[in-house]
C-alpha cells in the first residue's frame, strides 16, 4: 500500500543527539520494528515519521512523495501511543468515531465503520462504555481501533504493549499481527523487548544511541549479528577473545581484533568429577577443546535452564532445555565448557 | 517525553497579541502611571522628577499606617492560624454528628463578600452590635469598655475572613499526610513515641510548608484589606485607607506614593510565596494503598475538642444570621434595643418593586458578567499559550498574569484611574473614568490570576499526547481545542469563573474609587444605605447578595455536573 523512506534524518534536543543521521527504507505492507534500549531515540524517530517532531536534517518520503513539511493532519499516518492517549471524556464509540467525524463522513457511514472495526478488535458490545472504565487491554484495543478506522497508509506503534501483563501482551500482539496481515497496512512498531520484535516483525532495525546498528529479518539479526551490540542485545550472546578461542576451543581462524559470538544455547557444559588443579592462566592450558569453569548461578525459567558460569574471570551464560537439566549441575559445580554449533560468527572487539 | 512545546501559528500569534495588549494596557501601564504620578514634579523646583510626595508621606502618616498595617496583618495571621489549624485538625481526626453540615459552615466566609462580613460584624460585635448590647445589659457595663472596634476589631474581622486559608491548606495537607504517609504516623507510634512527640516531631514538620503558604497569603490579604479598616477601624490609620483618603483629597501624587510603597511590600511577599512554593515540599503522592491513619486521642480530649470546634463554628455562622434578621428591620426602628423588635418585609418589597432601588443589583450582575467574560477569555487564552506553546516573553506574560494577585485592589483602582482619566490608546482614545467599563475592567484585572492559575494547572494535567492523537487523526488546531482540550478543562474553567463572578458581584475595594452614580454596584449602595442609617435596607442588599452568590454556586455546579454526565 505505502512505502516509506527516511533519508539522512536526524534530530537533536539541545546537546542530546536523539537521532543520528540515518537512512531507512520501509517496504509496502511490511511489519517493521524499531528495537533498542531505553533512550536510544525510537520514540523520537517515530514522532518524526508521524509529523509531531520536525527532523533537524533529512527528508521523509511516502510513496516517493516528500512529506517532510506536511503537518501530521495531512500525512494519513496513524499512531498508537504507549499510554493509549484515549480521550477520557468520550465513550469507546466516540473515541473511534472521532477521526471519521474529522473527515466529515455521514452518520450512517461512521456507524458501520466503527462497529466493524470494533468487531475486528473484539470490542463489539462495548461501544457506549466510558473509556476510563475499560481494562488496560481493552483500552489498548480501542486505541488500535481508533487508529485503524481512518485507514491510514502507515500505522505507527510506540511500545503499545508495555503496560499490559504477560498474557494480555501475547494476546494483543497476535491481534495486531493478524490485523496487519488482513489490512496490509505498513506498520512501524517500536519496542525494547527483543523477543516481541523477533516474534512479530518482518524486518527489524536495531538502534543504539540514536544510530541504526543493523537492519534485517529476525533470523539474520539472531544468527548473523553485525556487531557486538546487536549480538548481545538480540541473543544475549557470549563473546570469546581470540586467545580463549585458540587455547580452549582450538579455533584458530580468528583475528586479534575479533571476538567469537557464541549464543547461550551453543555452549554445552558437563560436570567435571575429578577435581583438577585450577588452571589460572590460559596460556598453560592444553588445547583439547575443553576448558574448566565454575557454575555461579542456576536459573530455572520453565522451558529452559540458564547457567551463569565463571569462565576465566568472565561471566558467560549457557542454556539448555529443562528436560536435559541434571541434578549435579549446581551452584559451585566445576564444569567442562565446550562449544556446539558452527561457531563461525565473529565481530569486532569494539563495543 | 511529550514536553514538546509548539511554535506559534498565525492564529495563536493573534491570540498572543490580544493577551499581550491586555496585560500591557491594563496591568503594566496602570502600574507605570502610578509610579510616574508618585514622582511627578512639584512645580516649585524645575526638575522633571520629584520625591516630594514620598518625603511628605514619610514625614506625616506613613510610618504610623505602615506599623498598623503590618501589626494588624501579623495578628491576623496568628489568629487565623489558630482557628484554621484547630478546625482542620478537629474535622480531620474526629467524627461527630452532622459533620457534613458543619464542614460546609466552616467554609462560609469564603463565599461571603468581604463587605457583607464586615457589616455583619459591625452589627454583632461593634459598639452598637447586638451581642455587645446583650452582654452590656447582662453585665451592666458600658459597651465602649469591651466592644471590638478599631485595631482589634479589624483583626477580628480578618481572622473571620481569612482563617479559611489555613483551614483549607491544613486539611488538604492532613489528607495527603494520612493518605500517602499514614505509615509515618503509625511508625512513630510503634517506635514508642507518645502522641505529643508524634505531633511535634513528625506531623508538624511535615505540615510546615502548608502553614507557611497560608501565612503568606493571609498576610497579603490583610495588608490589602480595605473594607474592614474603612468601616470598622474607627480612627486607626491603615495603608489602604491612606491611599483612599489621599485620592479623595485630590492629592494624586501622595496617593500614588502610598500605593507604590504598599505594592512593594505586597509584591515582595508574593515573590516570597512563589519562591517558597517552588521549593519541594515533604508531601508527595506515592504509590501504595491509602488508608486513613490518625493519632489516637482520649475520649475527654475528643469531647472537648469537638465541643469547642462546634461552638465556634456555630458562632461563625452568626454573622449570616444577623444579616438576615436585620434585613427585615423596619427603617429607623432599631435604635437602642438589644435586638430589633419590629419586623417588616418592606425592605425586600421596595428592592424588587422600585426599579431605582433595584438598579445597583442590575449593575453588579451586569458588571460581574462582563468581568467574568473578560477574565475567561484572557485567562483561558493565556494559559493555553503559556502551557502549550513556546515564545519569547513567556515568563514575563506569566508574571504579569500573577501580578494583580499581589497588588491591593485600592492600588489597582488608583492605577486604572491615573491611566484612563485621559484619552489613551488602550481606551480607544476615550476617557474611561466615570463610565461603566472602568468597573468591570478593574474587577477583571483583580481576578485574572485566580482563573489563570486554575486553568493553567488544569491544562498542565491534560496529557499533550491527547492533542497529538487528535492531530494524527487529521484534526486541526481549533477543532482539537473545542473537542478535546476545552471539554477536559471545562470544570477548572467553571470553578475559576465562579470565583471571579462571586468576587465581582460584591466587589467594594476598587468600586469605591471608580463608581459613578449611574454605575453604582450593590456594595456602594449598601454603604450609602448605612450612611443614611437605613440598616434594614443595607441588610436587604446584603441578603440579596448572599442569595445571588448561592445561586451562582448552584448554577455552576449544575453546569459542571451536566457536562460531566454528557
Ligand atoms: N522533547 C525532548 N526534549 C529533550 N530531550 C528529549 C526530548 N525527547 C527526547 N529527548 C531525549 O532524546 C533521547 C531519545 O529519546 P526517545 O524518547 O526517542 O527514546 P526512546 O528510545 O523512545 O526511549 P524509551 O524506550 O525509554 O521510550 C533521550 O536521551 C531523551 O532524553
Ligand atoms: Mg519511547
Amino acid at each position: 500500500m505505502a512505502d516509506l523512506s527516511l533519508r539522512n534524518i536526524s534530530k537533536s534536543f539541545g546537546k542530546v543527539q536523539a537521532v543520528a543521521p540515518l537512512n531507512l527504507e520501509i517496504h509496502s505492507g511490511e511489519f517493521f520494528s524499531l528495537l533498542g534500549p531505553s533512550g536510544c531515540g525510537k520514540t523520537t524517530l517515530l514522532r518524526i515519521v508521524a509529523g509531531l517532531e520536525q527532523p533537524a536534517t533529512g527528508s521523509l518520503f511516502l510513496n516517493q512523495k516528500d512529506i517532510t513539511a506536511l503537518p501530521p493532519q495531512k500525512r494519513n499516518i496513524g499512531l498508537v501511543f504507549q499510554n493509549y492517549a484515549l480521550f477520557p471524556h468520550m465513550t469507546v464509540f466516540q473515541n473511534v468515531a472521532y477521526g471519521l467525524e474529522v473527515l466529515n463522513r455521514t452518520k450512517a457511514e461512521i456507524r458501520t465503520k466503527v462497529i466493524s472495526v470494533l468487531e475486528k478488535v473484539q470490542l463489539d458490545g462495548k461501544q457506549s462504555v466510558a473509556v476510563p472504565n475499560l481494562s488496560g487491554g481493552e483500552q489498548q484495543r480501542v486505541a488500535l481501533a481508533r487508529a485503524l478506522v481512518v485507514e491510514p497508509q502507515v500505522l505507527l506503534f510506540d511500545e503499545p504493549l508495555s503496560n499490559l501483563d504477560y498474557a494480555l501482551r501475547l494476546e494483543t500482539r497476535s491481534v495486531i499481527r493478524r490485523l496487519q496481515k488482513e489490512t496490509g497496512i505498513t506498520n512501524i512498531y517500536v519496542t525494547h523487548d527483543q523477543s516481541e520484535a523477533l516474534a512479530i516483525s518482518d524486518r527489524i532495525a536495531v538502534m543504539n544511541s540514536g544510530a541504526i546498528q543493523q537492519i534485517g529479518t529476525p533470523q539474520e539479526l539472531y544468527f548473523s549479528p553485525a556487531n557486538r551490540f546487536v549480538a548481545s542485545f538480540i541473543g544475549h550472546a557470549n563473546f570469546f577473545s581470540a586467545e580463549i578461542c585458540r587455547s580452549c576451543f582450538g579455533i584458530q581462524a580468528i583475528g586479534e581484533n575479533e571476538v567469537l559470538v557464541v549464543l547461550p544455547e551453543e555452549i554445552s557444559i558437563e560436570r567435571q568429577m575429578e577435581s583438577t588443579s585450577k588452571v589460572e592462566s590460559i596460556s598453560t592450558l592444553p588445547s583439547d577443546g575443553k576448558a574448566n569453569g565454575k557454575i555461579i548461578d542456576v536459573q530455572f525459567s520453565g522451558a529452559v535452564v540458564e547457567y551463569v558460569i565463571d569462565f576465566f574471570h568472565q561471566r558467560i551464560t549457557a542454556t539448555c532445555s529443562s528436560a536435559k537439566h541434571s541434578g549435579d549441575l549446581q551452584i559451585g559445580s566445576e564444569v567442562a565448557v565446550s562449544l556446539s554449533g558452527k561457531n563461525n560468527r565473529k565481530v569486532s572487539r569494539e563495543q | 517525553m511529550s514536553n514538546n512545546l509548539k511554535r506559534l501559528t498565525f492564529a495563536t500569534g493573534a491570540l498572543l497579541l490580544a493577551v499581550a495588549l491586555f496585560s500591557v494596557g491594563y496591568i503594566l501601564l496602570p502600574l507605570f502611571s502610578l509610579i510616574k504620578q508618585s514622582f511627578l514634579p512639584d512645580g516649585i523646583s524645575s526638575s522633571l522628577f520629584s520625591v516630594r510626595a514620598y518625603a511628605e508621606i514619610l514625614r506625616s502618616t506613613f510610618f504610623e499606617a505602615a506599623l498598623n498595617s503590618i501589626g494588624i496583618s501579623l495578628c491576623s495571621v496568628i489568629g487565623s492560624a489558630i482557628a484554621g489549624i484547630f478546625f482542620a485538625y478537629v474535622f480531620h481526626n474526629f467524627d461527630f454528628p452532622l459533620k457534613a453540615i458543619f464542614s460546609k459552615l466552616v467554609l462560609v466566609p469564603l463565599a461571603l463578600p468581604p463587605l457583607v462580613g464586615v457589616i455583619s460584624f459591625m452589627f454583632l460585635i461593634g459598639e452598637s452590635g447586638m451581642l455587645t448590647r446583650g452582654i452590656a445589659a447582662l453585665l451592666g457595663i458600658a459597651p465602649s469598655h469591651f466592644a471590638l472596634q478599631g485595631w482589634w476589631g479589624i483583626v477580628a474581622v480578618h481572622v473571620y475572613s481569612f482563617y479559611v486559608y489555613f483551614y483549607l491548606f491544613t486539611s488538604s495537607a492532613l489528607n495527603q499526610l494520612s493518605e500517602s504517609h499514614g505509615s509515618v504516623i503509625d511508625a512513630s507510634l510503634s517506635l514508642g513515641a507518645s502522641r505529643a512527640v508524634t505531633i511535634r516531631r513528625i506531623i508538624l514538620p511535615m505540615l510546615t510548608p502548608s502553614f507557611v503558604g497560608a501565612s503568606l497569603i493571609t498576610f497579603m490579604a490583610s495588608m490589602a484589606s480595605f473594607s474592614a479598616p474603612f468601616l470598622f477601624g474607627g480612627t486607626t490609620r491603615f495603608l489602604t485607607l491612606e491611599i483612599y483618603t489621599a485620592k479623595l483629597n485630590g492629592n494624586d501624587a501622595n496617593a500614588a506614593a502610598f500605593a507604590v510603597l504598599l505594592s512593594m511590600v505586597s509584591v515582595g511577599f508574593l515573590l516570597l510565596l512563589r519562591w517558597y512554593q517552588s521549593r519541594k515540599s515533604y508531601l508527595r503522592v506515592t504509590k501504595g494503598s491509602s488508608r486513613r491513619s490518625t493519632v489516637p486521642h482520649s475520649a475527654a480530649a475528643r469531647f472537648i475538642a469537638v465541643a469547642v470546634a462546634l461552638i465556634v463554628v456555630g458562632l461563625f455562622s452568626l454573622p449570616v444570621i444577623a444579616i438576615i434578621i436585620l434585613s427585615f428591620v423596619k427603617e429607623g426602628s432599631w435604635t437602642y434595643q438589644i435586638l430589633p423588635d419590629t419586623f417588616t418585609a418592606q425592605n425586600f418589597i421596595k428592592l424588587f418593586s422600585d426599579t431605582h432601588v433595584f438598579e445597583p443589583v442590575t449593575n453588579s450582575v451586569e458588571m460581574a458578567f462582563v468581568a467574568t467574560a473578560i477574565v475567561v477569555f484572557i485567562g483561558v487564552c493565556t494559559s493555553f499559550l503559556v502551557v502549550r506553546n513556546k515564545f519569547i516573553g513567556k515568563r514575563l506574560l506569566e508574571l504579569l498574569m500573577n501580578v494583580p494577585f499581589g497588588i491591593p485592589g485600592t492600588v489597582i483602582a488608583v492605577g486604572l484611574i491615573l491611566s484612563f482619566n485621559h484619552p489613551s490608546f488602550f481606551s480607544a482614545q476615550s476617557i474611561l473614568v466615570g463610565t461603566f467599563w472602568i468597573l468591570p475592567l478593574a474587577y477583571a484585572v483583580r481576578n485574572l490570576p485566580i482563573l489563570f492559575r486554575s486553568t493553567a494547572s488544569g491544562l498542565e494535567s491534560v496529557d499533550p499526547s491527547l492533542e497529538e492523537a487528535a492531530m494524527t487523526l487529521g484534526s486541526t488546531g481549533w477543532r482539537i481545542f473545542k473537542k478535546i482540550t476545552l471539554p477536559l478543562l471545562f470544570s477548572s474553567i467553571v470553578s475559576g469563573a465562579l470565583l471571579v463572578f462571586i468576587n465581582s458581584l460584591g466587589e467594594f475595594v476598587s468600586s469605591i474609587l471608580l463608581y459613578s452614580y449611574n454605575t453604582r454596584p450593590i456594595s456602594i449602595e449598601i454603604l450609602s444605605q448605612l450612611r443614611l442609617y437605613n440598616v434594614g435596607g443595607a441588610a436587604a442588599y446584603c441578603t440579596l447578595l448572599m442569595v445571588l452568590v448561592m445561586a451562582a454556586v448552584g448554577i455552576s455546579s449544575k453546569i459542571s455536573r451536566a457536562t460531566l454526565a454528557e
